[in-house]
């Protein structure tokens, strides 16, 4: 944990730095005793401080004391199966607008629990229809939300 | 007291039309405040057209049924799927998910409902009988007051912070830095991002889904084949004896707590749960177990958020402002029936005053029936097999991330928090300060900003203001409390071998 905590203060002290030199270029108003960049300012040099503590810490933290990290290595099998997930969500949710919720769902919902290791496929085909009707429904007809049509626009 | 008058306007509210309206109502309210992304103010809204032609009796009491059914409602996701159904039950999370993680839902569910409906009815007697002198205090807020409201919550950030106080620090200057990205209220300008879906500021919906949903959704994905299945006892659908002494401090603090912070217009719920969490925290036998499932941790929220209904309530009636959205979509309704809520209505229609005070009671007890009669359901959704959950979780939370503005860059927005909050819990960097930065960043800028454009940049004149001065010696107490508690913690954890 002690090389990950190190590169979340260095990460940290990154953003903090890019958003306090940000505000140098945020517009200046006459007459205004605290302009719009008082306020970040203050807190990226807040987050600075924080993140230096955290480096210093980790820096003088033992080995004793060091724990495992946990992983995000592509060649560990559960960052992997989250990586196809991530990529199947991204997906779906780009196809809301071009095909629509109601499209888009059922094989969204399919493809994820697939990738779950769901191998029953006629429970799997009900539950991403019910699940895709029960919250369409709920949303469009119950609440009178207008949800993404895509092609069926004017249809539905 | 004319007692005679006082029977009289509230007999109507128990006429059984009446009742059923404000069931119908409470049923709405649990709906809608346990879907993620559905607010107790979009359901009042959305009811409000129904209401039309309704006595007003009838009409306020539905109302009043959505408002504190919601409040409650938000508690059910937040036990089982780790997602404030609205933002006053983020705190609720905080304890009531690891207690249903641990096959205790239904109890979970019971201590919620129970807090809510006890912390409701204190809310309503509060407001009933200390209206006049809670308004008088609310009124004495300006710009001031908010910033150091703000700054004392914010000091519960030390006690929400988990593990490691330095992480806790940084996840809540990263919410505050992340609350300034967009239109800057006062000058207009924008920071950050040109971006059109940050105009008004970060979306605050999208973001809470994205960072407790779908960063769960996420890191499910990953370790799905090490989860087990969690079933949920239940073993009653109110909590036990022993359940109810332990939580009985947090809910009667949480609920004065609750009525004062939602008298205060502008300060809501969420608010309110998390400085009563950190209170029952502090005050606790054993802090070191907040975090893990605790009753007092859930009571403690789940009384506060529902005592506020009560709260908001109070400057609505008494004055005519609004102490939250929901009481501003209130007025609304009290308008549309042709009454002006604010000191004439004391003077002019004290029985529909009476009939408020009484249905804000009755919509108590609605949602107690509804949540009574719902607990066993709900707990059952925590034992459908997680490859099923998991989908299901997800398409709800990016319909709840579209729901609040019909909005596709709010669903990329949660999608990305989601990975951020992945990220972050999985590094040990806890979620719920950068959510309650994101509610109180902007409150605490303007309102400091307001300030000092009014008294011309002396900031020092903060000290002379004795509201102000009593919440930054708040804030500094609870500071102090706070690090000594977290040292408490830090200690027991080390005797007992590092695990919490």
């Amino acid at each position: 944990m002690k090389k990950a905590n190190i590169v979340c203060a260095i990460l940290g002290m990154a953003v903090s730095l890019a958003a306090f030199i940000i505000t140098f270029g945020f517009k200046q108003f006459q007459n205004v005793p605290i302009g719009p960049e008082f306020f970040p300012r203050y807190l990226a040099a807040g987050l600075f401080i924080c993140s230096a503590a955290l480096l210093a810490q980790a820096l003088r933290a033992g080995p004793q004391a060091d724990k495992p990290a946990p992983t995000v290595c592509p060649r560990d099998k559960g960052i992997q199966r989250l990586l196809a997930g991530l990529g199947i969500i991204t997906v779906y949710s780009l196809c809301w607008e071009s095909l629509g919720f109601i499209i888009a769902s059922p094989f969204a919902l399919f493809a994820l629990m697939f990738l779950l290791g769901l191998r029953r496929y006629a429970l799997m085909a009900v539950f991403s229809l019910g699940t895709m009707a029960v919250i369409f429904g709920a949303f469009r007809f119950f609440l009178g939300i207008d949800m993404p049509l895509g092609i069926l626009y004017g249809i539905l | 007291m004319d007692f005679g008058f006082l029977f009289a306007s509230i007999a109507p509210v128990f006429a059984p039309d009446n009742l059923f309206f404000v069931l119908m109502g409470a049923f709405g309210g649990v709906l809608i405040g346990s879907i993620p992304g559905l607010t107790s103010t979009m359901g009042i809204a959305l009811l409000i057209p129904f209401t039309y032609g309704l006595s007003i009796v009838s009409s306020i009491g539905m109302l009043l049924g959505i408002f504190c059914g919601a409040m409650y409602g938000g508690s059910i996701a937040s036990i089982l799927i780790k997602t404030p159904g609205t933002p006053a039950a983020a705190a609720t999370v905080l304890d009531g998910y690891p207690m249903g993680q641990k096959g205790e839902a239904g109890r979970a569910l019971s201590i919620a409902l129970f807090a809510s409906f006890a912390g409701g009815i204190i809310g309503a007697l509060l407001m009933t009988f200390l209206s006049p002198f809670i308004s008088r205090m609310a009124l004495k807020f300006g710009p001031a007051e908010f910033f150091t409201l703000a700054v004392f919550g914010l000091s519960v950030i030390i006690s929400i912070s988990g593990k490691s106080l330095i992480k806790g620090l940084m996840s809540g200057f990263f919410g505050l830095l992340l609350a300034t990205v967009g239109m800057d209220k006062i000058s207009g300008f924008l920071r950050y991002s040109r971006l059109e879906g940050f105009y008004e500021g970060i979306p605050f919906i999208p973001a809470l889904i994205g960072l407790f949903a779908l960063s769960e959704v996420y890191a499910n994905i990953e370790n799905i084949m090490k989860s087990q299945k969690v079933t949920a006892k239940i073993s009653g659908v109110l909590p036990g004896w022993q359940d109810i002494k332990t939580i009985a401090r947090a809910i009667i603090t949480g609920s004065f707590i609750g009525t004062f912070i939602g008298a205060i217009p502008g300060a809501g719920g969420d608010i309110a749960a998390f400085v009563s969490y950190s209170e029952a925290k502090r005050v606790s036998k054993h802090p070191e177990k907040f975090g893990t499932g605790v009753p007092e941790g859930i009571a403690a929220a789940e009384s506060a958020n529902n005592a506020c209904s009560g709260g908001a309530m109070i400057p609505m009636l008494t004055l005519g402002v609004p102490g939250d959205s929901n009481t501003a979509v209130l007025v609304g309704a009290f308008i549309m029936q042709g009454f002006q809520p604010g000191p004439m209505m004391y003077v002019e229609h004290m029985d529909i005053i009476y009939a408020v005070f009484a249905s804000m009671i009755v919509a108590n007890f609605a949602f107690l029936l509804v949540g009574m009669c719902g607990v066993r359901l709900f707990a059952k959704v925590i034992s459908l097999e997680r490859k099923f959950l998991i989908p299901a979780i997800l398409a709800l939370s990016l319909v709840g991330a579209y729901a609040m503005n019909r909005n596709m860059f709010d669903v990329y927005f949660a999608l990305v928090m989601g990975v951020a909050g992945y990220l972050l819990q999985k590094y040990d960097f806890p979620l719920s300060p950068i959510l309650l930065a994101l509610i109180l960043g902007p409150m605490s800028e303007a309102n400091l900003r307001r300030f000092m454009l009014i008294d011309n940049g002396q900031f020092w004149r903060i000290s002379t203001k004795p509201i102000c001065v009593v919440f930054l010696l708040l804030a500094v107490g609870s500071l102090i409390a706070s690090v000594r508690n977290q040292r408490k913690i830090n200690k027991r954890i080390a005797e007992s071998g590092g695990e919490k």
